[in-house]
């Protein structure tokens, strides 16, 4: 479904690339952030960059974004070169920085109406306010908002341009649910409209929910790509059946089960929850629930997980071992 | 309204006025300050110097003399001192990091803010001339087109060596004190409070090599119609028994209130060269990792 609006927008603005990173490497003196890492993102893509703190996420946005010059390597966002076309540039994107300040004194509507004054065809003012969710806040000094309301408008800030590529660097840090909620469905539909999306995140369940395209780096270098659901090989890593062990029954009686499949392991814990786990999780919970209906036992809590994005993603970062020079930030 | 967005580098600039303008006057506090301090030591030191007489001035007096290099300081406070300071704050506070994100640029950025000053200085300007004639008798500027271009000028200057100097501002904490230094040092020795020539020959010569001085000769000559770059030595007659001689300020009107002072305008142009390089090399958009 997709796929055709995809193609019109990529149409409509040419031909390039929304991002184009090739063995990109940045090092601050003897540091190395970033160690080679080569992407794409397409025109009206969302892509979640994730990894740990130091990873060299914000470091590699804000390349990107032509804040720094890369050591080696080269980047392109829509055909332009960051460092060189910054002008051109900053005219067709929109940027979200992890940290910006604001003018104290300046209110809401204030700042909203500077930043369109600066742009071609803005948003409305109004609308960036009311679908920020600042419309109560409205006349409110920048210094008087809470810390989600700041991000909130860093948000109205970055959008109101109209941008072609947005750059979020950890765009919902510090809301509340709620707040989040909002926020997620305004990037939604700003993507929905063909906005390309480049998104760092700490939060598993925002790169899930607005993201078409996980992207995870660890130690300066690309350590996993894929889609929210198959990141990792999620789809088909090896999960577990769980359900309580019934009164009178044991784990040995479980591990002798006609038809559990040759790899399957089952673990008994202290509360008395059993876990078969297995690659093959068809046969391993057609196994229990054969078993199960032929002797008439009822399984509270029967399950059967896959491994959550969470666990992917921990286990992708937990292979490549926490973040060498850990404390030197950006 | 859509008529001021666009990204044409006027109007960018335009947009950047604006919203210095809108900061400017929302800091209530610190709008009164700017313009009233100026206006007290007008008072202040008029009174204080009132029976100075020409002492030093080379027959001008004391207060016009003084009055003139007020204007200096003004504008001296409103460009340099204040560019340094706001600026070192929002490169620390990331409002610039923010702002070179927008499609603003460097340009119209800098440009914004000089026509931020020059809206300031002109109002600073009027009043003193206004407290001047009021108070003291001086006229209104002799040379009107010089006066002009001088102040102009000296803008241009003044707010290039702010944005320069907040490269030397470790943090924006330290930034008020720091620019103190050169802000009170250059009034002290250049002429402003006490008549230039007066000091030290070693501080003359320091003096010299900066650009309050030279600023404060050429608005003299526009404002009071004195040239003392070209000054006169009386010479007094046997009658007088002493040796003492005087120097006396060249009287110029009309373009020669410009020309006269062409090495003033040299001195300015160098400055503005340095101050160019120095803010191109030392110049950050992000307060310093930590």
């Amino acid at each position: 479904m997709a796929a055709p609006s995809e193609r019109g927008v990529a149409a409509a603005h040419g031909t390039s690339p929304a991002i184009e990173v090739v063995d990109l490497h940045k090092s601050y003196g003897a540091y190395a952030a970033v160690q080679g890492i080569s992407f794409r993102v397409q025109r009206g893509e969302a892509v979640a960059f994730l990894g740990p703190n130091g990873a060299g996420k914000t470091t590699t946005v804000e390349i990107l974004e032509g804040y720094r010059e890369p050591t080696a390597g080269t980047v392109s966002v829509l055909g332009l070169s960051p460092g060189r076309d910054g002008r051109e540039l900053r005219r067709r994107v929109g940027i979200v920085l992890q940290e910006a300040g604001f003018p104290p004194e300046l209110t809401v509507t204030e700042l909203v109406g500077a930043w369109r004054r600066f742009y071609q065809r803005p948003l409305p003012a109004d609308e960036v306010i009311h679908d920020v969710g600042l419309w109560e806040r409205r006349d409110v000094r920048a210094k008087n908002l809470s810390g989600g309301e700041a991000r909130r408008l860093d948000l109205a800030l970055g959008i109101v341009g109209r941008p072609e590529v947005l750059f979020l660097d950890e765009p919902t840090t510090g809301f509340d649910p709620a707040a989040r909620l909002t926020a997620w469905e305004l990037i939604a539909r700003l993507v929905g409209a063909g906005t390309t999306l480049f998104l760092t995140t700490h939060y598993l369940d925002e790169a899930q929910r607005l993201a078409g395209r996980i992207l995870i780096i660890a130690g300066g270098r690309l350590v996993a790509e894929g889609s929210p659901d198959d990141i990792g090989g999620r789809q088909h890593a090896a999960g577990a059946v769980r359900f309580v062990l019934p009164p009178g029954r044991s784990a040995a009686e479980l591990a002798g089960l006609a038809g559990l499949p040759a790899d399957a392991a089952v673990t008994v814990a202290d509360d008395g929850e059993v876990a078969i786990s297995s690659r093959d999780l068809l046969a391993a919970s057609h196994a229990v629930t054969s078993w199960a209906l032929a002797a008439r036992l009822d399984l509270p809590g029967f399950r059967v997980e896959r491994p959550s994005l969470q666990d992917t993603y921990l286990a992708i970062i937990g292979a490549v071992g926490p973040a060498s020079g850990t404390g030197v930030g950006r | 309204m859509s008529a001021a967005t666009g990204s044409s580098t006027l109007a960018l600039t335009w947009s950047q006025l604006r919203l210095q303008q809108r900061l400017f006057w929302r800091n209530r506090q610190a709008a009164v300050f700017s313009f009233g301090l100026p206006v007290l030591f007008v008072i202040l030191f008029g009174l204080l110097f009132r029976n100075n007489g020409t002492a030093g001035t080379g027959g001008v007096p004391y207060t016009a003399y003084f009055v003139a290099g007020m204007i200096g300081v003004a504008l001296l406070s409103s460009t340099f001192a204040n560019l340094a300071i706001t600026l070192s704050f929002q490169r620390d506070q990331l409002i610039l990091k923010r702002l070179r994100g927008t499609p603003l640029g460097p340009g119209p950025m800098f440009a914004g803010l000089v026509l931020n000053a020059v809206t300031v200085v002109v109002i600073q300007v009027a009043l003193i001339l206004v407290l001047g004639r009021l108070f003291y008798g001086t006229p209104f500027p002799r040379n009107p087109l010089a006066f002009v271009l001088i102040v102009l000028t000296g803008i241009v200057v003044f707010a290039m060596a702010g944005i320069a100097f907040t490269g030397f501002i470790a943090n924006a904490d330290s930034g008020p004190a720091v620019v103190q230094v050169p802000f009170l040092t250059l009034q002290f020795i250049s002429g402003v409070y006490f008549p230039f020539g007066s000091e030290p020959t070693f501080l003359k010569t320091v003096a010299d090599v900066f650009p309050l001085r030279w600023f404060l000769d050429a608005i003299r000559a526009g404002y009071l119609g004195f040239d003392y770059f070209h000054t006169r030595v009386l010479r007094p007659g046997p009658a007088d028994g002493r040796s003492t001689t005087t120097s006396v300020p060249t009287v110029v009107h009309g373009l020669r209130a410009i020309t006269a002072v062409g090495p003033a305008y040299a001195m300015l142009g160098l400055w503005l060269v340095i101050f160019v390089a120095l803010a191109r090399r030392r110049f950050r958009w992000e307060r310093r990792a930590v």
